[in-house]
């Protein structure tokens, strides 16, 4: 048993404890700093897990509670690389959003320490969890803390309706999930992931497990922000502070999908069959990856546009999962990990332009990009790796996920995936906008200059004229004469 | 086994949901959103239920008394707490919005939108 797996949980949970009763006195500094140490161990821990895990799933079973007779009653936590994976995203991506929150806010109460804590270690353990009900109540754990941090900045229309639309919806999805584990529990008297799987294995799929398993997959999808469950997504993730969408976008999103794949490994490989449900898988993969594409391109708010990139990458990741094999189930998870730290990145970048120029939107911020070189960079290298282009992780899994839909006779799946990915990765406005449109003839609607970007699509990134910001002179005759174009 | 509880739960299920998407007031929300939970309480305990079932509790009972099954007893329980903390942040919310933006009708919350 190893005494390292519980601790991803354990660490953020009893830190933000401790900062609950003695964080007052702290100072908030002191409070930041404890939170960020607490996360860097977390990290540490989690990237250990993946490296112990690799040649073996890790089972903990608290309080030293293990199965007998085939009937396991205690809880356990369940590592695999996945898993471990995941939970090391989950804790980069909070030290990422810690740390930028230290500059980020100009006040902000010992609370959002805490929740960020709360979260990190509610999605640690929705990670690793092993059992059925446990996953629920981890679920409802990092929703509940997900639906109050959205809704942090209490004092505007925004935040608020976001966090009610996320916290109702995500709810009525939280009952599916719960309905489905009630029916599986009537069906196999067990809770247990494994467990289940084996008491349903070899047996008929009646109708009782086909409607635990939509139940399941769907409250999961709801989670995820999958068509037809994306509506709140954009609403939530478009209206939460940056450091919070870094957590949200980056991987909450896809903690659901992940929840789907170790569901169907574990618990019903055994009895549905994969030819059964991979149309209808990718067939939603596929919706909501063109969908959010689509609404990405038609935005101009830049959170908002990287919400709906994050409804199109869900897409992307769904159809690697829904492909039901080992090649796909290794693409989905790299390219959860991989687009995960892209979207965080792209986030960090917005964060930093809102916080210089005080705006979100990319009409607004037209021309002014310059005077922040590096989050335009990151912003560009981040569309650039959405955009699946070679050098950056995505690449990698789309080619996966080519070479195993070719092989299950589904290869029109991967032109439409990529047209997706083409659309989404369309973010790259502050300097996109300052090419396309110069001073001068810069009346162009919006949709004309997005439509001469796309077109292009990742062609565009390569034919992009040099920078006029290396001429001095006209950088500043730009900055002077710019046109306040408004639709 | 009766069929009752199911279709009760499917029925509360429902209505809970078709009140929340008529909602034009957030305490009336919060409330659709509890009954629509309660349906998964209805339905845990009537998996669970043993036809002339005791209390799961074996202190002074012989063994092999009939007993309900106390595992979804103690899910239905977590279930109520989470059905509470969830009502708790969504009541703040709800004061929240009534003090900001004085309304209480999530479709005049709705910020323009660009």
């Amino acid at each position: 048993m190893d005494v390292l797996v519980p601790l991803p949980v354990a660490i953020p949970l009893l830190t933000a404890a401790a900062l609950t009763a003695f964080g007052y006195w702290c100072g908030r500094r002191l409070d930041d700093l404890i939170a960020i140490v607490a996360t860097a161990a977390t990290l540490v821990i989690s990237l250990l897990l993946v490296f112990r895990s690799n040649d073996h799933d890790l089972v903990y079973w608290f309080g030293g509670w293990k199965p007998s007779n085939g009937v396991a009653l205690g809880i356990s936590f369940t590592v695999d690389p996945g898993g471990a994976a995941v939970a090391t995203l989950v804790a980069t991506l909070a030290l990422a959003a810690l740390v930028f929150s230290w500059r980020y806010f100009d006040e902000v109460g010992t609370l959002f320490p805490v929740l960020m804590l709360v979260f990190v270690g509610a999605m640690c353990g929705f990670a690793l969890a092993g059992d059925l009900f446990n996953l629920f109540v981890w679920f409802e754990l990092m929703s509940v803390v997900a639906y109050a941090l959205t809704g942090y900045g209490v004092e505007h229309a925004g935040p608020l309706e976001g966090a009610i639309n996320f916290a109702v919806t995500n709810s009525v999805g939280s009952f599916c999930i719960l309905f489905g584990i009630g029916f599986l529990y009537a069906r196999t008297g067990a809770l247990n992931l494994a467990q289940i799987g084996e008491a349903l294995a070899g047996r008929h799929a009646d109708g009782l497990v086909i409607v635990a398993f939509t139940l399941l997959v769907g409250g999961f999808m709801t989670k995820a922000g999958a068509v037809p469950f994306h509506f709140w997504l954009s609403d939530a993730y478009a209206v939460a502070p940056v450091p919070v969408c870094i957590l949200l976008a980056g991987v909450m999103s896809d903690l659901g999908l992940h929840a789907i794949a170790r569901i169907y490994w574990t618990g019903f490989s055994g009895t549905l069959t994969a030819g059964d449900i991979r149309p209808v898988l990718i067939g939603f993969g596929l919706v909501t990856a063109i969908m959010g594409g689509f609404m990405c391109f038609l935005q101009r708010d830049l959170k908002r546009m990287l919400a709906f990139a994050t409804i199109s990458n869900i897409g992307a990741v769904l159809v690697g999962i829904a492909l039901l094999t080992r090649s796909g189930l290794a693409s989905s998870i790299v390219y959860l990990n991989t687009n995960g730290l892209l979207r965080g990145a792209a986030f960090v970048a917005v964060g930093i332009l809102v916080r210089r120029f005080k705006s979100g939107d990319e009409l607004d911020l037209r021309g002014r990009g310059r005077r922040a070189p590096i989050a335009g960079v990151v912003f560009a290298a981040a569309g650039l790796g959405l955009a699946l282009l070679p050098p950056f992780g995505p690449f990698l899994a789309n080619a996966l996920v080519v070479d195993s839909a070719d092989t299950l006779g589904y290869g029109w799946v991967p032109p439409v995936l990529a047209l997706a990915a083409v659309l989404s990765a369309r973010n790259d406005p502050p300097r996109r906008g300052a090419h396309l449109r110069r001073p001068g003839r810069g009346q162009g609607s919006p949709l004309l200059a997005r439509a001469g970007g796309v077109a292009g699509g990742a062609h565009r990134y390569e034919t992009r004229e040099p920078a006029p910001a290396l001429d001095p002179g006209s950088c500043a005759r730009a900055r002077r004469t710019r046109p306040r174009v408004r639709p | 086994m009766s069929y009752l509880p199911f279709v009760l739960a499917a029925w509360i299920f429902l209505v809970g949901i078709f009140g929340i998407v008529r909602s034009r007031h957030f305490i009336h929300l919060v409330v659709c959103l509890s009954l629509t939970q309660s349906s998964t309480y209805v339905l845990l305990l009537s998996i669970g239920y043993v036809k002339h079932g005791g209390a799961p509790i074996f202190k002074d009972v012989p063994l092999g008394t009939k007993a309900v099954d106390p595992v979804v007893q103690a899910l239905t329980l977590t279930d109520i707490v989470v059905s509470v903390t969830v009502a708790a942040l969504l009541l703040a919310l709800a004061i929240q919005a009534k003090k900001h933006a004085k309304t209480m009708n999530p479709d005049e919350l709705r910020p323009v939108r660009g």
